[in-house]
């Protein structure tokens, strides 16, 4: 039986997502201005969900010109809060500031035009130092260009990989040999073969590796599993040997190296989760 | 990976005058705020004019941010949501009085290094949220990035309205199960 509270629950996913109508966000807030552990235990876990949500859509770099004038904007705000007009732009802009007209005495104008030559002498030289290096900084540049666009070409096929309608999910979980907070997901897709595996909570022990493995008709190791300090893994397996073989992934745990034997984990198994069909 | 103590040592300094540290929160976050704004206003003017309204509300109300109720970046995102939905309540309302004028939607501007973005934390995001069932994801983009109420999407998706509420839930708990501490980046 939904009992009133149990309504009010029910309304904090709303709430979190902004898509309660007026009179429900009012009743809840109502209900929230009075003190509740368990609704507010749920609104701090519901907006880890938003945040994810958030973090999902694609971040774009604004136009370069829109950082001074949101600055601008900033110091504006700052100028009229404290009162005054004079409000300064959070950084200078960029390149030499315009230099104050000055008045040149008649003795040194006379020197003006041997300086010129000079500097138009110095300023040949610089050049040519400047067109070398601009030489070897275009090439490093070309170089960088064409590692980040085969970058580019990498992610969109593992984007593409991650949206495929062939693609399946598995939800690992700790096996009785496995710490109780161990978790994570793989995803697959068999058309492409290639599969992303997110592992948490594995505790780095030394002396010790974690192994993945791809199980079905036969057992096959996916390699060893490098875990952040944090104790987080995430897998990119381009290219799965045996697209008709795995139905589930397990996460077992070794010593260095991984498993002496490619087609079985010496060590306990620790995570297991089966693919959706 | 998190940057929370950064972003909260530069909030806590900004919440002290310091103009030059909302700068460089401007510099890691305002490829995501920018994104949301695009995603849910999908023009180009409108969402730069809402990141500019919304670095500016940050900075009038800085004093309110509190550690205690979320991070940095959440903060940030909600208030760049907030105010590109507005803008999208404001357009609807002004298209209605002029009829028949319809946007034309476009496709968000990438560059490269958007893309390279991707990686990593980013593509754990999207992977997370595909993994979905359909319905849960359709909810959840739908409240989040159409600004649509419950009862809005329930006529949208032609479904009853505690199924749309317990979809919601689902979804967002799942989100947070599949990416453990992941909103936190």
């Amino acid at each position: 039986m939904t009992t009133p509270h149990d309504e009010l629950l029910e309304l904090c996913a709303g709430y979190v997502l902004g898509a309660l109508d007026d009179a429900e966000r009012s009743r809840l807030e109502t209900h929230l201005e009075g003190g509740c552990a368990e609704c507010e235990a749920a609104l701090r876990d519901l907006s880890a969900g938003v945040s994810v949500l958030a973090a999902a859509s694609p971040a774009v770099t604004p136009r370069a010109e829109m950082r001074k004038r949101v600055l601008d904007a900033v110091a504006k705000a700052a100028g009229e809060e404290r009162g005054g007009a004079g409000a300064t732009a959070v950084e200078p802009a960029r390149g030499t500031p315009p230099e104050r007209a000055k008045v040149v005495p008649f003795p040194m104008a006379a020197t003006i035009g041997w300086l010129a030559a000079a500097a138009c002498a110095l300023g040949w030289f610089v050049q040519q130092r400047a067109v070398g290096r601009l030489g070897e900084e275009l090439d490093a540049v070309r170089g960088a260009q064409a590692r980040l666009e085969q970058q580019l070409v990498d992610e969109r096929q593992w984007a593409a990989s991650m949206a495929s309608p062939a693609a399946k999910v598995a939800f690992l979980a700790a096996t009785p040999d496995g710490a109780a907070d161990l978790k994570g997901w793989a995803l697959y897709d068999p058309s492409t073969r290639r599969a992303i595996v997110v592992l948490e909570n594995l505790e780095l022990e030394p002396g010790h590796d974690y192994e993945l493995w791809g199980l079905g008709a036969r057992v096959q190791s996916l390699g060893v599993i490098e875990v952040d300090a944090g104790g987080r893994a995430m897998v990119r397996l381009p290219e799965v040997e045996d697209p008709a073989d795995i139905k589930s992934f397990a996460v077992s745990k070794e010593v260095l190296g991984g498993s002496p034997n490619p087609q079985a984990p010496s060590g306990p198994v620790v995570m297991f989760g089966d693919l959706s069909i | 990976m998190t940057r929370e103590p950064d972003d909260q040592r530069a909030m806590r300094a900004a919440q002290d005058g310091d103009q030059a540290a909302l700068a460089e929160l401007y510099d890691r976050y305002s490829p995501l705020l920018y994104g949301v704004a695009l995603r849910i206003l999908r023009n180009e003017s409108d969402a730069e004019d809402v990141l500019q309204e919304a670095w500016v509300q940050a900075w009038k109300s800085r004093v309110a941010w509190d550690s205690k109720r979320g991070t940095v970046a959440s903060w940030l995102v909600t208030i760049a949501r907030t105010r590109a939905l507005d803008r999208v309540r404001s357009r609807a309302s002004r298209r209605k009085a002029e009829e028949g004028l319809e946007m034309q939607p476009v496709a968000p501007p990438r560059t490269p290094e958007d893309e390279a973005a991707r990686s990593g934390l980013a593509m754990t995001m999207a992977g997370a949220l595909a993994a979905l069932p359909e319905k849960h994801r359709q909810c959840l983009e739908s409240a989040y990035f159409d600004g649509l109420t419950q009862s809005e999407i329930a006529a949208k998706l032609g479904a009853p309205l505690g199924s749309v509420k317990f979809w919601m839930r689902q979804g967002l708990l799942r989100l947070r199960e599949l990416v453990p501490g992941g909103g936190e980046a």
